[in-house]
């Protein structure tokens, strides 16, 4: 599983962080960092909840 | 999926839990008859920027849809936009033009309205804020005027006072309990937000009910019950919500706060009636009653729920467990999880190296019920699974020690 982020959509909601705290965080602008952009497997269901929970939806899961 | 032959799934309110239900059947892989039915003519749109970024001019409304049309067009649905529900009878939805709409399975979306207060005039300058219409016409309004009253401490008012003050409106929020924000946060918690608005130069008057609006073409007027009258050229009510279940009393249930539903979104003692987002009152395991939440992440779970259990998928209860809702104020981002109204008492830390930053800790017995974080979003994920699992005490300070939070006296 590899993660896509739109920077450019980023709007800084922090939405995916609750979700996922273990593969996001955010910087001190508000622009989402992935800690991890290859999450292991046991981080797909929170990973999958951060893409849902993303108000402007910039976020996108590509498999391998 | 077509052992069930002649089914129809209509699913009432075309917003977010209505359009998120469509596209979670149809991602379930869904593919009988589905009728959305919606009262606003134009495309789905989302809600929490018209208190924000539309309301500052940032985003046009353009940019709130929350699905195009040729999406919308690829979901297959049979889509009754611009029409409203008025009744529903033993398996038929009526619509307001009279026709009825058949169906074997019902979901239930239809949201909330704007609470008004008595004798509030529906004029110019008067105004409440839940559809993207009231976005634009406030925008236009506060774009006019030099001064805003906000009737009621809460979110919508809260945050339409952080925009007015942007653009630089003399700003008053008017509150009828002691603390604004008090009945979402309680009173310490809700006395730090209201110490965000003073910081900022808003005006909060507390203890003051109004008791009559007047309007006029030089402003409108508001008076207090104890007599102090304040003018000013725009004034926004945001004094909570109802929901909107008058078309439902064919149903026979009690709709007295929402309608009252299992863990899985099933409308007490109805098979096939389902209910989602703001409007539902979904009973909780976690808190072992039921609760309606309005907020935008509860609407999408929700609805997710309730298609898989619609497309036949074995039985499955919500997911997040704790309500989780953010707000935006002055640029500061509020994130709150858990419930705030179950609490007996409070403890508030300070984040180290983000001055302003706080957490407040909400808590039960030993348990912790909430959290909520002023411009701490890291912060915040990390008290959420202790609020999902209602932890002691002993777990939540071992947290609090490794994120070196320090109780504020
Ligand atoms: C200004 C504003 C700011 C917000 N900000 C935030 C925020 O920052 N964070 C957060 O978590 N939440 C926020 N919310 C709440 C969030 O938007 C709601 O939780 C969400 O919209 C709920 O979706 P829903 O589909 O249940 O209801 P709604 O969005 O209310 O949709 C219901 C739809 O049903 C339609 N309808 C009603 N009656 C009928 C009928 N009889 N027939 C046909 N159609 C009908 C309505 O026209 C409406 O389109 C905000 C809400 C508002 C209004
Ligand atoms: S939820 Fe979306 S908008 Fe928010 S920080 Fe994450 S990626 Fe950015």
């Amino acid at each position: 599983m590899k993660l896509h982020v739109d920077f450019g959509k980023c709007e800084g909601y922090a939405n995916c962080i609750i979700a996922a705290p273990d593969v996001f965080s955010i910087d001190d602008s508000n622009v989402v960092i992935v800690t991890d952009s290859e999450p292991p497997d046991d981080e797909r269901d929170a990973v999958e909840e951060a893409v849902r929970s993303c108000p402007v939806a910039a976020l996108r899961i590509e498999e391998d | 999926m077509s052992q069930h032959s002649s089914r129809r799934v209509v699913i009432v309110g075309a917003s977010l839990g209505g359009l998120r239900t469509a596209e979670a059947l149809r991602a379930a892989g869904f593919e009988e008859p589905i009728t959305l039915v919606g009262e606003e003519p134009g495309l789905p749109y989302d809600r929490p920027p018209l208190s924000k970024q539309v309301l500052a001019g940032a985003w046009s409304p353009d940019d709130v849809t929350l699905c195009g049309k040729a999406d919308l067009d690829a979901l297959d649905v049979d889509q009754r936009l611009g029409c409203r529900a008025t009744a529903v009878e033993e398996g038929r939805v009526i619509l307001g033009s009279g026709e009825s709409v058949p169906f074997s399975d019902l979901v239930i979306a239809t949201g909330v309205a704007a609470r008004r207060l008595p004798d509030q005039p529906d004029g110019e300058r008067i105004h409440v804020l839940r559809t993207l219409d009231d976005s634009i016409r406030l925008r236009d309004h506060l774009r006019r005027s030099r001064s805003l009253v906000v009737v009621g401490g809460g979110f919508i008012g809260a945050e339409v006072a952080a925009v007015a003050r942007g653009q630089g409106l003399d700003v008053t929020m008017v509150e009828v309990l002691p603390t604004p924000f008090a009945r979402a946060l309680g009173t310490e918690v809700g006395q730090r937000c209201a110490q965000l608005h003073l910081d900022h130069d808003t005006r909060i008057i507390v203890n003051a009910l109004v008791t009559k609006f007047e309007e006029s073409d030089g402003g409108a007027r508001v008076t207090l019950g104890d007599g102090r009258v304040l003018e000013a050229d725009c004034v926004l009510v945001g004094v909570g919500t109802s929901p909107n279940t008058r078309w439902l009393s064919g149903l026979g249930v009690d709709f007295s706060d929402g309608v009252p539903c299992d863990e899985g979104g099933r409308v007490d003692g109805r098979e096939n009636v389902f209910a989602v987002g703001d409007v539902a009152a979904w009973h909780s395991p976690t808190y072992g009653h039921r609760h309606r939440v309005e907020h935008w992440t509860s609407a999408g779970e929700q609805a997710r729920t309730v298609a898989h259990n619609l497309a036949g998928k074995p039985p499955r209860r919500n997911a997040v467990q704790a309500p989780y809702f953010w707000s935006d104020q002055y640029g500061t981002k509020l994130q709150l999880v858990g419930r705030p109204d179950l609490a007996e008492r409070v403890r508030i830390l300070e984040v180290p190296d983000k001055p302003g930053s706080v957490v407040g800790t909400f808590w039960r017995s030993s348990r912790i019920v909430a959290a909520v974080t002023f411009g701490a979003p890291v912060v915040l994920a990390r008290y959420r699974p202790l609020v999902t699992a209602m932890a002691s005490e002993e777990d939540v300070r071992a947290t609090e020690s490794r994120l070196a939070l320090w109780p504020v006296r």
